[in-house]
């Protein structure tokens, strides 16, 4: 997976052809359509859809940089999720320490069982065969997940968020959650964190020298190893974070990093490999089309009066179908510039 | 007084070995040419200095002003003043020029400033934003040299910085070889295919086949030996 790229937005990756355009156009006319028939919901929809965008590329943009800088494809990431959605259980419930520590608690500890993983069982598999990377923090999955049901159960548990988090705010047509305004601050700041970090610092200039080029990069004096414990320490705690937020919200079970997971690496491969930008606009994208698709369907459904059109569950199926459809038009994501695995 | 000095160094690939007991002094403001033919083993010999994962050195010593560079992490050479711009220049392609500059300056103690490095450069300086995918091969090796001259080191490795570049820019840089040697007081090993340029800036030249060092000659006599560069060398 040699040439792998931690990019951002390169303007030349994404012409608008003719037909692109008559795309956007009518989802732009199903949308409005939506909007208008119902648009308090169409709004719940859409804040909805940013929040589960957001949250899916908290979990993406760890798996993007794993996977572009140390070249392994990380099947423990969703595990680092659901960890830190448990987690936050753990120090809100059994602790009893406030909901604002676990911002903070709950990413570092992931963070730091992600250096443990990274120095105990990673670094030996750098140099060999992706395919080793994979089952091992396959395994490494397997063994967080049933650590977790012997500590917490297997029963879903849920925690309570602080006052100021629980009311929702008014917006004319409909209200929204102040926990889920929280959950996209929160998500916006330790996204632009990350791209200041990459892009901005010396320190993120040695990490995209060593995603381009790992040797010359240590023959300029970068610490590689060093980067490497870095970032996926960065990596699982961003993780750590998502499951906070969604443990917040929604609660948390035993099946949500295994699900997660998933999604994300349909994030990380619509967005193109590599791209961190190309991860948040597919994260935003897939999440949106999560929780729109349905709303649309079902005004056109009931203003055309064709039954079928509101399919049930399609909500669930987005994800794969916007895979499938961007990786026809464009085999490399949105802003890959190397096909997955190629 | 000895700046670089390579021991009895054996040393190969897992398809074998390709380095049977090399030996090579550099002292210090020298510059030393290492020639042969291809395959003769001048990457691998460069690449055991810095400490690439391959080729795996089985014997001998490598030592660079009193540390031994087989015990050194290959990130922390550059600190101790050894820098490579290796065969195939290698620069940063996303990166711009100035990035893959100050990467060069960011790793080591006392870099120089990067404007030292651009008034050596005013090729580059007209266009330090620009990424160095969208260089022309010249362009690239003088990045390549700029990146790791501004670490400010006792030596520089060269290896093949003039291959497959116009004769004018062969010429550029054989002048910015003789100047940070002569101005700058680096140190510089250079491993060369095209012996002209060996002839027109090394002092002494080691010459390798099949990854054994052959002969040690002056510049007079390389010259003037055909029989020699014939041998060895081919030309």
């Amino acid at each position: 997976m040699d040439g792998i790229g931690i990019q951002t937005l390169d303007r030349d990756a994404l012409p608008i052809s003719p037909g692109e355009l008559v795309t956007s156009l009518v989802l732009f006319v199903l949308l409005a359509h939506a909007f208008a028939v119902r648009p308090g919901l169409f709004v719940d929809q859409l804040v909805g859809g940013l929040v589960y965008g957001l949250i899916l590329v908290l979990v993406a943009l760890g798996l993007s940089i794993i996977l572009g800088l140390l070249g392994v494809v990380n099947f423990a990431h969703g595990a680092f999720f659901m960890m830190g959605a448990y987690l936050t259980f753990q120090v809100l419930t059994v602790w009893g320490l406030p909901f604002w520590a676990t911002l903070f608690v709950v990413p570092v500890v992931v963070g730091l069982v992600g250096i443990v993983i990274e120095r105990g069982v990673l670094q030996f598999v750098y140099d060999e065969d992706p395919l080793i990377g994979l089952l091992a923090t396959f395994g490494i999955a397997l063994m967080i997940d049933e650590a977790t049901r012997a500590i917490w159960g297997g029963s879903p548990l849920s925690v309570t968020t602080p006052q100021i988090l629980d009311s929702s705010i008014g917006i004319g047509v409909t209200t929204i959650a102040r926990m889920r305004l929280f959950s996209v601050l929160v998500s916006v700041v330790v996204i632009v964190a990350v791209y200041l970090l990459i892009e901005r610092t010396d320190f993120g200039l040695s990490v995209r020298a060593g995603v381009l080029d790992r040797e010359m990069a240590e023959f300029v004096g970068v610490n590689i190893p060093l980067r490497f414990v870095v970032m996926f320490f960065i990596g699982a705690a961003i993780a750590g974070l998502g499951g906070v937020l969604r443990g917040a919200e929604l609660g948390m079970d035993l099946s949500m990093g295994n699900q997660f997971i998933i999604l994300a690496f349909v994030v990380v491969v619509v967005g193109g490999v590599g791209s961190l930008f190309g991860s948040v606009v597919s994260g935003i994208l897939i999440g949106e089309a999560t929780f729109l698709t349905p709303l649309v369907l079902r005004t056109l459904s009931e203003t055309t009066n064709v039954a079928a059109l509101n399919v049930s569950g399609i909500g669930g199926l987005m994800p794969f179908l916007v895979m499938i459809v961007v990786l026809l038009v464009r085999p490399r994501g949105l802003f890959g510039q190397e096909g997955f695995m190629e | 007084m000895t700046l670089l000095e390579i021991d009895g160094v054996e040393a190969g690939y897992e398809t074998g070995q390709v380095l049977f007991g090399v030996d090579i002094d550099v002292e210090r403001d020298e510059v030393v040419s290492l020639l042969g033919r291809n395959g003769a083993g001048k990457t691998t010999t460069m690449r055991a200095v810095v400490g690439a994962d391959v080729p795996n050195v089985r014997s001998g010593s490598i030592t660079f002003d009193g540390h031994d560079l087989l015990a050194t992490p290959n990130y922390q050479i550059p600190r101790l003043g050894l820098t490579i711009v290796p065969e195939g220049r290698r620069c940063f392609e996303d990166l711009t020029i100035e990035e893959n500059i100050r990467l060069g300056a960011n790793h080591v103690d006392d870099p120089l400033p990067m404007a030292s490095v651009f008034d050596q450069f005013p090729e580059l300086d007209e266009m330090r934003d620009r990424p160095a995918r969208n260089l022309s091969g010249g362009e690239k090796q003088m990045l390549a040299i700029a990146r790791s001259l501004v670490a400010n080191p006792q030596m520089i490795l060269l290896d093949e910085p003039c291959e497959g570049l116009a004769p004018y820019i062969v010429r550029r840089i054989e002048s910015i070889i003789e100047e940070i040697s002569q101005e700058r007081n680096v140190t510089v090993l250079l491993v060369e295919q095209n012996v002209a340029v060996a002839l027109a800036v090394a002092d002494r030249h080691y010459i390798l086949d099949e990854g054994r060092i052959v002969e040690v000659v002056s510049t007079e006599r390389l010259r003037e030996d055909e029989t020699l560069r014939q041998e060895y060398l081919g030309v």
